[in-house]
């Protein structure tokens, strides 16, 4: 009977043994057909889009992949965030004065990585819909993977305030890891810095006078439009009681962007911006910027921003994204 | 004399005291930035890095080349759809515009916050209101206009709000959501019209659509997608909306290097001595395709290790490597594990051919194949399941659906939404 004990206890310890480490389940994350260096290009909505729009663009969001399709590093703002500033009559909040001057200014989070699983699921800062990635041609592609790594390693180190300015003037980057105030970026304009660090300096669009200020009245448009259309029943009365006295809150705010996007006034809400009509130029790289056009029109002109020999990216590819799977190892 | 003097230092301390409170709280405020607690750090930690804090001169944009954006004439005429309209409603925007400097296909339309054209708009309160459309190129050209439309009160009537926006975790499609319906009572249909010819009933105001298999004519496709709600008392309401998909592969042959959109299951089936895949490759190009080469990316499953590459003649994964102009190919594509390392997890597969222009056309093949040991996890990236109740899911799902399949988190989803887990 012992015997027969002993056989059963040990049946019963091996088979447990063997539940235990039959095998196990495995996480596999989501990822991207990018490599270390390339550019991912997206059309995430939002305000910054509703911005880049002004230009035309056609993507409207960028970053960086910090390595083979599983991180991606970029520049943005969570707008919703920027906390609004009201009027007070002693101590009791009564309308909406402005966007918290210094967030508008100094966005964040600023330069950050984040794995595809977060950025495509969970903050959605990039879309996979009509999403695109740049990179070295097939035939540039040994010789230029090496920069391109040295341009990643420079993005991952650099960080730095998402800047609504850089739009209008993107030189404004630093080579440090720290915050500095008054110092940053937008998302191309930092892919734009890695290469230059990385010892590429791209070309850069020049946008004249004239369309500065039609993006001036189309931003100025579009936030108001905004403003009063996403306000709600209790805020359109707000800002329609504020009308009776002066200017609206929708006009406040929409003057607070055109003068932080151009001039980085960002504590003024005047129409400031409106005395500056025909008078200021930008330098900055919308994502479209970023993109070689080796096309030649039937004008035989070459339309594009980037040159062969000033950009190392060539290609563009529609993004795959594959997502991550739960399996079963022995 | 002394008491005065006691008087002034207990004032002072005071104001002392108030200004020390008043930065304590300001720091308080700003305690949601970690900016400024890390910025300390940072600094100390880039004191510390001598190999990252090599000095590299500020940009001198003297010594940048920068490319002029000029101002065309693209726009030749923008119809409204009605104006006046009524708050709340939708309304059509129709951009007439011609390319001077090429074809009117490489135009992107941009009609106030919504890319492509025609449009949907919707302004939701009263008053003169304007927006802006933007036209331009692929290019440096860039053309602008303002409209202006007026917005009135209308007299209640069944509406219905319709929003879409582009799906987050695939690239060729579409989420369509009811966001608001007014004047409709009871249980709903919804019967939706995508605007590329296809249609579909349900019973509840949400739906993805893939247009994946449209055609790419130019730099941007435009849809107008309609819902129609029909009531218990069947009112109808109708709410209409508009998406719109760059066109990456009609772009990369735009760039120098035409890729042909293919659709297929990134999770091929395995066997003990083939990896197969059923592949649709849709050429949108005006020239034959033929493939000529077939390049296997094998990535080990450590990310870590180098992929390793193959060159094999495509006729040994395919059984037909030509696609004739605008039209479509579906077949099977079989490859013999004995060409793939024994750790492979991703496959890569470029099938390249020459295209006019001496340049090359390209199809692109991205599949998974799920470790089958332990040794295949990459520890650095895949993340054991320790959560008990994950672990049952998943056991139950993998009942479901079948021993060996990998399971998406959108499978989880999916079954849970059924009861099923």
């Amino acid at each position: 009977m012992k015997f027969i004990s002993k056989i059963c206890l040990i049946m019963l310890i091996v088979f447990t043994s063997s539940t235990i480490f039959a095998g196990q389940w495995v996480y596999k994350p989501m990822s991207i057909n990018a490599q270390k260096g390339d550019v991912i290009l997206s059309t995430s909505p939002g305000f910054i889009m509703d911005l880049l729009a002004i230009l035309g663009c056609y993507w409207s969001h960028s970053g960086m992949a910090v390595d083979n399709g599983y991180n991606i590093r970029h520049n943005t703002m969570y707008v919703s965030d920027i906390p609004i500033e009201y009027n007070k009559i002693w101590f009791i909040q009564t309308t909406p004065k402005r966007m918290n001057p210094d967030k508008l200014s100094n966005g964040m989070p600023g330069i950050l990585t984040e794995n595809i699983d977060t950025t495509y699921n969970v903050t959605k800062n990039f879309a996979a819909a009509g999403g695109a990635v740049l990179k070295p041609t097939s035939a540039n592609e040994a010789l230029y993977r090496q920069y391109l790594v040295n341009a990643a390693d420079k993005m991952l180190y650099v960080k730095g305030y998402y800047r609504v300015n850089a739009y209008v003037n993107m030189y404004q980057l630093d080579y440090v890891n720290y915050y500095i105030k008054g110092r940053g970026n937008h998302c191309s304009g930092t892919c734009w810095y890695a290469n230059y660090f990385a010892g590429k300096p791209m070309n850069v669009a020049y946008i004249p006078p004239s369309l500065v200020s039609q993006c001036g009245y189309s931003l100025y448009n579009s936030v108001k439009n905004m403003v009063r259309d996403e306000a709600g029943g209790f805020g359109s009365f707000i800002i329609d009681i504020e009308g009776l006295f002066g200017t609206g809150a929708d006009e406040k705010i929409a003057n607070q962007i055109v003068n932080t996007f151009g001039w980085d006034r960002s504590t003024d809400t005047s129409s400031y911006w409106k005395s500056y009509i025909n008078k200021i130029s930008a330098t900055a790289n919308a994502p479209d910027h970023l993109l070689l056009y080796t096309y030649t029109n039937p004008s035989g002109k070459n339309t594009g921003v980037q040159t062969t020999s000033s950009s190392y990216y060539g290609q563009v590819d529609p993004l795959v994204i594959t997502s991550g799977y739960y399996y079963w190892v022995d | 004399m002394k008491r005065i003097y006691i008087i002034i230092g207990i004032i002072a301390a005071v104001i002392l005291v108030f200004i020390f409170l008043i930065h304590t709280n300001n720091d308080k405020s700003n305690n949601d930035d970690p900016s400024k607690n890390q910025s300390l750090l940072n600094i100390f930690q880039f004191m510390s890095q001598q190999e990252q804090s090599e000095e590299l001169p500020p940009v001198d944009p003297e010594k940048v080349e920068t490319y002029e954006i000029e101002q065309a004439n693209f726009i030749k005429d923008i119809i409204l759809e009605k104006n006046p309209v009524c708050a709340g409603e939708d309304f059509k925007v129709t951009v007439i515009a011609k390319n001077p400097f090429g074809s009117d296909a490489h135009l992107v339309y941009r009609i106030s916050n919504k890319l492509g054209n025609p449009a949907i708009m919707r302004f939701n309160k009263a008053g003169q209101r304007e927006f802006y459309v933007t036209v331009r190129d692929e290019g440096k050209h860039i053309d602008m206009r303002k409209v202006q439309i007026t917005v009135v009160e209308c007299a209640d009537k069944p509406l219905v709000v319709l929003s879409a926006r582009l799906h987050n975790l695939e690239p060729e499609s579409a989420i369509f959501e009811v966001t608001s319906q007014k004047g409709l009572s009871g249980k709903c249909t919804y019967e939706w019209d995508f605007g590329d010819g296809t249609y579909a009933t349900t019973q509840n105001g949400y739906i993805t659509h893939s247009y994946a298999s449209r055609d790419q004519k130019g730099l941007q496709s435009s849809f107008l997608v309609k819902v129609t709600v029909a009531d218990a008392n069947n009112i109808t309401a109708t709410g209409r909306n508009s998406i719109s998909f760059p066109n990456v592969h009609y772009l990369s042959n735009l760039m120098g290097n035409p890729i042909i959109p293919s659709l297929y299951n990134k999770f091929p089936s395995i066997d003990s001595s083939t990896v197969t895949v059923e592949v649709t490759m849709k050429n949108i190009f005006d020239e034959a395709v033929s493939f000529n080469n077939a390049v296997l990316e094998c990535m080990p499953c450590n990310t870590e290790m180098s992929p390793d590459y193959k060159n094999i003649n495509p006729d040994q994964l395919l059984e037909s490597t030509y696609i004739a102009p605008r039209s479509t190919v579906k077949q099977l594509l079989k490859i013999s594990r004995y060409l793939l390392p024994k750790s492979t997890c991703n496959l890569t597969i470029t099938l390249s051919g020459q295209y006019p222009g001496n340049r090359e056309v390209y199809a692109k093949i991205y599949l998974n194949i799920p470790p089958q040991s332990k040794e295949d996890i990459d520890a650095s990236r895949d993340k054991i399941i320790t959560d008990d109740d994950m672990i049952e899911k998943l056991n139950k799902a993998s009942k479901i659906l079948g021993k060996d399949k990998p399971i998406t988190p959108q499978d989880i989803q999916k079954l849970e939404r059924e009861g099923k887990l």
